[in-house]
């Protein structure tokens, strides 16, 4: 693997597993939440941390379908998908699911050949390769920002 | 990867000052419940990680500023290491730092992102320069830019700008 392959590669890993210098990372954030939790909206008109979640898999989902060649681009719907029952078994494959796209995801990015970072995935879509990749962490990181302070909301509103 | 980086640190600082665009002074430092980190210490940390990374890069013998014991890794929000920083002045400070940042990256000769960081923290945690940078420079700032977006809407202001 190219250094720039490497690089993209770790930022996708450090974003959702850990060891990241930004602060913690999104699975770092979800661990100990319950499904009860994951599902509320503790910041009145915010999107529930589920519904990040489940979102962020979308964004791995559409970088996975460009480098397929589909150009297409997302539905409201497939954006922000909507939330299933909120069971403790459908939080964990919610989380589940993500972690496996995160996981396709770097291995595309690993095998993405550094003379076609310049180029786009797709003609639809204007930006680099290089830009999608290195945009999916700052999008992933993005959100693991918002589910820090909902999860410092949910914990001190249980609190009080 | 430098002009994919600096166009997504500009995209993020805009969206930033997004968010605070409409806010007032005395806004800037609202703490709902569970959510300390207001906006003006936000910004100050921000401004505080770039400066940081600039003087690594530019080798500046200083190693420090006036910011890193009021916004810097580990302080808290708190009246005293926001006094006398209004709105326009923390918005000038970004301007300035930022600016200072982008050009330090753009004179940066190319080699050294594959070489590894020379900042001993840094140099136990990545394996390069390159590494390094987009973490402070692209992670970082998003990460904060998300928090600040969440501060909003948690002081109940409609949400502004969307991200990516």
């Amino acid at each position: 693997m190219t250094t720039e392959g490497n690089r993209l590669e770790e930022q996708l890993r450090r974003a959702l597993e850990g060891e990241a210098w930004h602060g913690p990372s999104v699975l770092e954030l979800l661990a100990g939440l319950s499904a009860a939790q994951a599902a509320s909206h503790p910041i009145a008109g915010a999107h529930s941390i589920w519904e990040l979640v489940l979102h962020l898999g979308t964004d791995y989902d559409l970088i996975l379908r460009r480098l397929a060649g589909d150009g297409r681009q997302l539905t409201a719907a497939e954006d922000w998908p909507a939330c299933p029952a909120s069971t403790e078994e459908n939080w964990k494959q919610t989380v589940q699911e993500l972690k496996l796209l995160n996981k396709k995801l770097r291995q595309a990015v690993r095998d993405f050949p550094d003379e076609r970072l310049d180029d786009p995935l797709v003609p639809e879509v204007p930006y680099t390769a290089y830009t999608q990749f290195i945009g999916v962490t700052q999008h992933n990181v993005y959100h693991a920002g918002q589910i820090a302070l909902m999860k410092r909301v949910l914990t001190a509103t249980a609190a009080a | 990867m430098i002009t994919e980086m600096l166009g997504i640190l500009e995209y993020t600082l805009d969206f930033i000052r997004q968010q605070i665009a409409d806010l007032s002074d005395e806004e800037l430092v609202l703490q709902p419940t569970g959510a300390p980190n207001h906006a003006a210490w936000t910004l100050g940390h921000i401004i505080h990680s770039c400066q940081t990374i600039a003087i690594e890069l530019s080798k500046e013998a200083s190693s420090s500023t006036e910011w890193e014991s009021r916004f810097g890794y580990g302080t808290r929000p708190n009246p005293a290491a926001c006094e006398n920083l209004s709105k326009s002045n923390l918005l000038a400070n970004l301007a300035e730092t930022s600016d200072w940042l982008r050009a330090t990256i753009q004179a940066l000769d190319t080699r050294f992102l594959d070489e590894p960081p020379s900042e001993g923290a840094m140099h136990e945690m990545f394996p390069t320069l390159g590494h390094e940078l987009m973490q402070v420079v692209v992670a970082h700032t998003a990460y904060h830019a998300g928090q600040l977006a969440a501060w909003r809407r948690a002081i109940g202001r409609a949400p502004v700008g969307v991200f990516v």
